[in-house]
């Protein structure tokens, strides 16, 4: 759709209030929201369950749209969700009828794509995610940590500018986790995508991230942005380095002082 | 194959070794061979089913063919259908309840999406279907009657008001449920209006659209019969003829046998079919 955008990304003082439950009022999910990033850049986003990032995703992809403020990328305001950003689910939220090839497939449908370039593409990020060989299974015959492969495979198949993934190794246990964060780094390595990363965990995102936007709960709001100083590429050694632990524990006194025993 | 499993009831390759002696429970391997044929599903129907055909048969010498035919007389009566000309009556009955039972997939369907997914339809359709659901049909038929005569469309009207309501709801259901992520999903793929019908509220709903058409089927299979029963024509009125003086029940059995066989057949191959549309869901945890 219309000229490919550029990946650079930027948000502009967006609110959100949903509505509560039984009827006082509205909760306010994010309060003036403002941060950008350059194309290319892998940056996540860390803060307590409740704190409105998993929103905020989707107000970037244009799932949903603010109360007020606005998204740019690549200079142009978002209204709907377009095959220019990619989505992978912390659910996966695939198609239970489809298999492995027909979920990787169905971007490329949507994006009319032609059946045998479609089919191409589809094996080289099924290879690129290493589930050559599963094409034919159906998800429920996967393992988590298979199926969130074809939900990524799924999302970088329409080769989009820029990748937006909401707690994605959230639902998968920690080996199978630590796997994933590696192969998306190799993954984005070479392509060099913009990456916008959720997560409540705060080692993964200083593991994965070029920056981390450090955010509140309740009224939420961006408390810090913080550059990684880490240099790439990255490797297991990193997670046990000793700086790596300070600046864990250092968002981690941030995060603490503004949870609620609610969060 | 099989003296693997011995083996392996035996005790010696079996992780509990230390009660070897105890056969797995379910395996049947200790079973003497009777036993064993009688847990074959076939073995048993064969009995039962072979009682029931002796039961006739007595009690049909005993109580007199005004009661009930004999077996070999039936036998005649199927051959008799054929040679008569009462079969191509069935078949063109059989012709009616084919189209309209297409007619009212082909309203169902889209019908039961549409409510399923936009509150609007739902709220106008909803008490005209619920209502209609529930009215007794027959009652309906002197309307039908009205409109339209009492030739080929009068009859495949009556399937078609019998037989739609059971798809309308069941979609509807399937549509109404489709999972809120998945919803989601497609959008984020920028999937069009249209595509996320076919390609997410359909498949979504399939095993609800295909439980609706099996119901449906039977209701439809119910209209046809007693759409002729109203205008002594067809099937329904050859059974309604049978069963009246001179009493030809050697005849009335097998047509109402020839009837429930066409009804199982069209039955199974819808459970054919849903059972294709399921293991695709729910693969793997069979």
């Amino acid at each position: 759709m219309g000229a490919p955008v550029q990946g650079a990304v930027e948000v502009r003082g967006v609110n959100k209030s949903f509505p509560r439950q039984r009827g006082d009022g509205d909760l306010k999910v994010l309060n003036d929201v403002s941060f950008s990033l350059d194309a290319g850049t892998f940056i996540c986003l860390v803060g307590p369950s409740g704190c409105g990032k998993s929103t905020l995703l989707r107000i970037i992809d244009g799932l949903i749209p603010p109360d007020s403020g606005e998204v740019l990328i690549g200079g142009e305001r978002v209204r709907e969700p377009s095959l220019d950003l990619g989505f992978v689910f912390q659910q996966f939220n695939l198609l239970p009828w489809r298999t492995v090839l027909g979920n990787v497939e169905f971007g490329l449908e949507n994006k009319g794509v032609k059946r045998q370039e479609r089919r191409r593409r589809a094996m080289e990020v099924i290879k690129l995610v290493d589930l050559e060989g599963f094409e034919t299974y159906y998800p429920s015959q996967l393992s988590g940590g298979m199926q969130q492969r074809v939900g990524l495979a799924r999302a970088i198949a329409v080769q989009p500018a820029i990748l937006l993934m909401d707690e994605p190794f959230g639902s998968v246990d920690d080996q199978t986790r630590m796997l994933l964060q590696d192969e998306l780094l190799k993954i984005w390595e070479q392509a060099q995508k913009t990456v916008i990363f959720v997560t409540h965990d705060i080692e993964e995102a200083l593991y994965l991230g070029d920056k981390i936007v450090v955010m509140r709960a309740r009224p939420s709001r961006i408390t810090r942005v913080l550059e990684v100083p880490f240099g790439r590429p990255r490797t297991d050694d990193l997670r046990g380095a000793p700086e790596m632990g300070h600046l864990k524990q250092e968002i981690w006194e941030e995060l603490k002082s503004g949870a609620t025993v609610e969060g | 194959m099989r003296s693997e499993t011995r083996v392996a009831a035996g005790g010696r390759l079996a992780p509990d070794g230390d009660r070897p002696e105890v056969p797995r429970p379910g395996t049947g391997q200790r079973l003497p061979a009777w036993r064993r044929l009688l847990r074959n599903k076939w073995v048993l129907r064969a009995i039962f089913y072979g009682a029931i055909l002796v039961a006739w048969q007595i009690t049909a010498v005993v109580k007199g063919e005004f009661f009930l035919p004999t077996i070999p007389q039936t036998v005649r009566g199927f051959g008799e259908l054929f040679t008569e000309g009462y079969a191509t009556e069935l078949l063109g009955t059989l012709r009616q309840l084919v189209v309209g039972f297409l007619i009212a997939l082909v309203v169902a369907i889209p019908v039961g999406v549409l409510m399923g997914r936009f509150r609007f339809v739902e709220d106008v359709l909803a008490p005209y279907v619920n209502t209609l659901f529930v009215t007794p049909k027959q009652a309906l038929l002197p309307v039908i009657i009205v409109a339209v005569g009492i030739g080929f469309w009068y009859r495949t009207w009556v399937v078609v008001l019998f037989a739609v309501f059971f798809p309308i709801i069941n979609t509807a259901a399937g549509v109404r449920y489709v999972d809120r992520e998945l919803r989601e999903t497609a959008r984020a793929f920028e999937t069009s209006r249209w595509r996320m019908f076919t390609r997410i509220y359909l498949p979504a709903s399939a095993p609800f659209v295909v439980a609706g058409i099996r119901l449906g089927f039977g209701m439809a299979m119910k209209g046809m019969v007693i759409a002729e029963l109203w205008i002594f024509a067809g099937a329904g009125n050859l059974l309604e003829t049978f069963s009246r003086s001179p009493l030809r029940l050697d005849l009335y059995y097998p047509l109402v046998l020839l009837i429930i066989a066409f009804a199982v057949v069209v039955n199974e191959l819808l459970k054919w079919a849903e059972r294709r549309l399921r293991p695709a869901a729910q693969a793997g945890q069979a």
